[in-house]
């Protein structure tokens, strides 16, 4: 097995509360692993038990089939990168970059180059020189990732690390990181509690609830067929019912009173309240009494409307049994 | 434009209201380090010159003094900033959550008088722990006891400048701690390096400009006080305060301009090195200010 990190039945508990709770997962060498999950799961602390800055409660981490549980945060080949840049503001960019060679004793020629070399491919290299509170809050993040990757960690721990930017640099700078984690064969774990950077970043994807992991798979696969209502809240794209999920596309709106007359249809009620155009298309936001929904309509609803969320009942998916996908992924 | 022109209102009132009382304050002291300074050109009859500076230049007496008087000041106060640092660094923790803050002012409140007067009591050839050693049977005679009081080189007054100051640089330094965000700590420790390489890198530098300062106001401060080296200094080479004491003392008055020349050429010294040092972290205080965080 080229398996690269095993984490088994990890748990932590901070003064007997269980923060994470019996958590196994895998990562194969190479692969992006995203976690996805609703603020105070967990997601920070199990990166942080990965990188050695807690201990953990109990289970077994193995990194290249060695136990790194007893492991000091220096002596692991995995590095943290946080939701601030957290760069080291009486340094410049270059020492920034360099911090880390520096602390493993490579030669100063050499490590500037390691450092410029990763400088140019974050497109930096003309602000090496630069001080931290001389640069906008994007260019500190790719600094901030130059100085991880200069490491080539074993394994790269990123928490959020876009979160703290605005949408449109958040979307151009996930295509950027991803691609060059691939190309430095870097083997990533990565944290967000947005729904489309975890499918775009992530070749595998768990969702997180509650301490645990509630399912793991295919971010396609994950997002289309959510295996449980919590799943399929935090995830799935498409309509939660505890019956079962109905994937977006299969969902329409109508007004109250065209209420289709076959019995074979899923109907749940709700209000459009606002109306917004997504991929060109009208779009109207429902919310129901389990959430709420961007749909299409096939005509024209009005802010403050009652419609009626509808779909065939052929097309909901029932949530598979957790025990039966817990087999199938460990 | 409203809230600008109120702010500089503001401002205006703030400081017509305080004129009063800074104008008092600047013509005390302002009159008073004059009055030092022309004295110390000045002949007894009141001719300028520049004789008394000429004469200090030319005095072994005062060279030592001066010696003495900067080794002993500085001595003290970076052991008092290294012992402090030491101790903010573990009080910190402990401190956070409690009010036992305040028993690190207790040794702040005790004058200095009494301060050197204890180091007497306990560390002089017959004070307590001599005679305690005595007692034990570790000391032949109580005059075995080594001489750290009253001998040249200031050991007493260091130490009592020590257990005097390390408290003040504890208050300097522990607002600076909770400053600190604890997580440049982890960056460093997952970077590789070790808890040695995150104090370097981390709370060094978020503390250097608060060092500075505070070295600069102990310098400052022990090198033209009076009491202490009058209490626990020997004879020759006396500290400069006590040099210049005498000198304003003595007999007809003749030496006067000498006393204020010697306490203004440490003062300017001081000055410079004040200047020099602020000026020096001046930039890297801006970076560390400006560049923490995201
Ligand atoms: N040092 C600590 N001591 C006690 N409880 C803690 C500590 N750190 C975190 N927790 C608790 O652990 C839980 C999980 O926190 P964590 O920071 O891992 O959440 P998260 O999933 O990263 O959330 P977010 O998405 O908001 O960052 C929270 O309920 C938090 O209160
Ligand atoms: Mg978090």
């Amino acid at each position: 097995m080229n398996q690269l990190l095993q984490c088994k039945n990890m748990s932590k508990y901070y003064s007997k509360i269980p923060i994470l709770q019996n958590i196994s997962f895998h990562m194969r060498s190479g692969e992006h692993f995203t976690i996805v999950g609703p603020s105070g799961c967990g997601k920070t602390t199990l990166l942080r038990c990965l990188a050695g800055l807690e201990a953990i409660s109990e289970g077994e981490i193995c990194l290249k089939q060695k136990s790194i549980v007893n492991l000091k945060p220096e002596e692991r080949s995995v590095v943290l990168m946080f939701q601030d840049s957290l760069l080291f503001p009486h340094l410049t960019v270059i020492e920034n970059v360099t911090y880390g060679l520096k602390r493993r004793k490579w030669k100063k020629k050499e490590r500037v180059r390691k450092a410029e070399q990763m400088l140019e491919k974050v497109k930096l290299l003309q602000l090496k020189n630069a001080f931290p509170h001389e640069l906008s809050g994007g260019q500190k993040q790719r600094v901030s990732l130059a100085r991880a990757l200069v490491l080539k960690p074993d394994l790269l721990l990123l928490d959020e690390p876009f979160s703290s930017l605005d949408a449109a640099l958040r979307e151009s700078l996930r295509g950027e990181v991803k691609e060059l984690l691939t190309e430095e064969n870097i083997t990533s774990l990565f944290i967000t509690h947005d729904r489309d950077e975890a499918i775009e970043m992530g070749d595998r994807l768990a969702v997180m609830n509650n301490g645990t992991f509630i399912q793991i798979g295919e971010p396609y696969e994950v997002v289309t067929n959510p295996s449980s209502i919590e799943s399929a809240k935090i995830i799935g794209e498409g309509l939660a019912l505890e019956e079962g999920f109905i994937p977006l596309h299969k969902v329409t709106a109508v007004p109250m009173e065209q209420k289709p007359s076959e019995k074979d249809y899923v109907f749940v009620q709700g209000k459009v309240k606002a109306v917004t155009v997504k991929n060109n298309i009208p779009c109207y936001r429902v919310t129901f009494d389990q959430g709420s929904i961007l749909v299409a309509a096939d005509r024209k609803l009005e802010a403050g409307q009652n419609v009626l969320l509808f779909a065939k009942r052929e097309d909901m998916k029932k949530y598979k049994k957790q025990d039966e996908q817990w087999r199938r992924v460990q | 434009m409203n809230g600008q022109s109120g702010f500089l209102n503001n401002k205006k009132r703030v400081i017509t209201h305080l004129l009063p009382a800074l104008a008092v304050t600047m013509l005390l002291v302002g009159y008073g380090l004059w009055s030092a300074i022309a004295q110390s050109f000045q002949t007894i009859e009141g001719e300028w010159t520049f004789a008394s500076y000429v004469q200090l230049f030319n005095s072994h007496t005062f060279f030592h003094s001066l010696k003495l008087t900067f080794r002993v000041a500085i001595l003290s106060t970076l052991l008092a900033l290294m012992i402090g640092l030491i101790m903010t660094r573990m009080l910190y923790q402990f401190f956070k959550n409690s009010s036992s803050k305040i028993l690190v002012w207790i040794p702040i409140l005790i004058p200095h008088f009494v301060a050197g007067y204890l180091v007497y009591l306990f560390f002089s050839q017959s004070g307590l722990f001599s005679s305690l050693f005595y007692q034990l049977g570790l000391l032949d005679q109580r005059s075995d006891f080594p001489i750290l009081v009253q001998e040249e080189f200031g050991i007493g007054m260091i130490l009592t400048y020590v257990w005097k100051e390390v408290p003040f640089v504890i208050l300097m330094l522990l607002p600076v701690y909770y400053e600190i965000d604890h997580r440049y700590g982890e960056v460093v420790r997952t970077l590789g390096g070790n808890k040695w390489d995150a104090f370097k890198t981390v709370e060094f530098p978020w503390l250097l400009p608060v060092i500075v300062e505070t070295s600069v106001i102990l310098v400052a401060f022990i090198a033209s006080a009076f009491e202490i080296p009058y209490l626990l200094g020997v004879t020759r080479p006396e500290m400069l305060p006590v040099r210049a004491y005498e000198w304003f003392y003595d007999g007809d008055w003749s030496k006067r301009p000498l006393a204020f020349s010697a306490m203004i050429l440490p003062g300017v010294l001081a000055l410079l090195l004040a200047m020099l040092c602020i000026g020096a972290v001046q930039q890297h205080r801006l970076r560390m200010v400006k560049g923490r965080g995201r």
